[in-house]
């Protein structure tokens, strides 16, 4: 029986070198499901208000809850200084979304399950970030790493305990969408192969094939939720680093 | 006896046996209902599940802080020989770091919830 880990392995599709190798820009099952997540968006928001009808239809109302979800998010998180930024909130919020949605039809490959894929998202995120609150606020973007009203002599121990936590954004951010994706997918299989086995004890004992598909039912219930939630907190986690570098105050 | 009991034209709704008998099977369907609530595993509701994820999400970032100080320990130990005191210090600093904010995104999270509640208490007092 396969592993339950081979879901995650990279293959190649095309521009392989020799006998399938993978090369640095070879076109991979991952590079398919991010060209699929990028092409699912588009379809979705461009294909879905084509009518621009009052009432909505079905695809133009997912278009247009996803355009007020996203919306509201910035403005409840970011606030007025952050509706040029939406966009690529939204971006990144349907990007990943779709990403998650589609590993979790059957036999496709889940791109945010590696940690190399959601850590280029997260470090574009810090390093586009960072840029926008030094633009912003010039030097006194560093007061962020000595926060007001701490006493001098402590300065020493909280300016490079405030830069550790401020460089672990991004390890974080990545982390924690790869670790959710990772474990739920690899829990769904364990929890089919467990059917499979079961199955094949024979006699009676096979009827109790039943209890793990009626779990794998429920997980791949919680998956979704799950899938939906770690783009959620993705989105909002970018919008709260958002905030601190936009509505810096000014003392 | 059963004459006063009836309702007369004009009598007010709280009189109106139909009424009361209605008021009593809610109150039966709601004790029923907050019995089931009681009983329900807390982490049946999927309210509960996000909480989960807040408890996951501070647990990877005390392990990230910890992680990325490792890195910088080992990397300044590299660059200028001081092997092993730039990693044991940066280890130090970075459970420090994973505390601090820890300590912090639980302050945080603690303040949405109160705020939550205090709304929700308002809602239903209206």
């Amino acid at each position: 029986m396969a592993s339950p880990l081979d879901q995650f392995k990279v293959k190649c599709i095309a521009l392989c070198g020799e006998g399938g190798q993978l090369q640095a820009f070879s076109f991979t099952n991952a590079s398919l499901f991010m060209v699929l997540s990028v092409v699912g968006a588009v379809v979705l928001m461009v294909y879905g208000m084509r009518q621009r009808s009052l009432v909505p239809g079905r695809l133009q109302s997912v278009a247009e809850l996803s355009y007020e979800f996203v919306a509201n998010m910035v403005r409840e998180n970011v606030g007025p200084n952050g509706r040029q930024y939406f966009p690529f909130i939204f971006s990144l919020f349907i990007f990943v979304l779709m990403a998650n949605m589609l590993g979790m039809v059957p036999y496709s490959f889940t791109v945010t399950s590696h940690i190399i894929v959601t850590f280029a998202l997260a470090i574009v995120v810090f390093l586009g970030i960072t840029a926008i609150a030094i633009v912003r606020n010039g030097i006194h973007f560093f007061t962020h790493f000595m926060p007001a009203g701490v006493p001098m002599w402590l300065a020493p121990i909280i300016v490079p305990i405030e830069i550790i936590s401020y460089l672990s954004r991004p390890i974080s951010l990545s982390l924690r969408l790869c670790a959710n994706m990772l474990a739920g997918h690899t829990t769904l299989k364990v929890f089919a192969g467990f059917i499979v086995s079961m199955i094949g004890m024979g006699g009676v004992m096979s009827a109790s094939g039943i209890l793990p598909l009626i779990m794998v039912t429920a997980l791949t219930a919680l998956e979704f939720l799950i899938a939906f939630l770690q783009a959620y907190v993705f989105a909002i986690l970018t919008c709260l680093y958002l905030a601190e570098a936009v509505n810096m105050e000014h003392h | 006896m059963a004459e006063q009991d009836r309702p007369t034209a004009g009598s007010s709704d709280a009189e109106d046996p139909a009424l009361a008998k209605l008021e009593r099977d809610l109150q039966g369907v709601r004790e029923r209902q907050a019995e089931e609530k009681a009983k329900r595993r807390p982490d049946a509701d999927p309210r509960q599940t996000a909480t989960v994820g807040k408890a996951w999400s501070l647990a990877i970032e005390m392990v990230a802080a910890v992680g990325v100080s490792v890195f910088i320990g080992w990397w300044l130990d590299r660059w200028l020989g001081t092997t092993p005191w730039g990693l044991v210090g940066f280890i130090l600093l970075g459970i420090a770091a994973a505390m601090w904010s820890a300590i912090r995104t639980g302050m945080m999270m603690q303040r949405q919830q109160l705020a939550d509640s205090e709304r929700g208490a308002k809602k239903e007092g209206d």
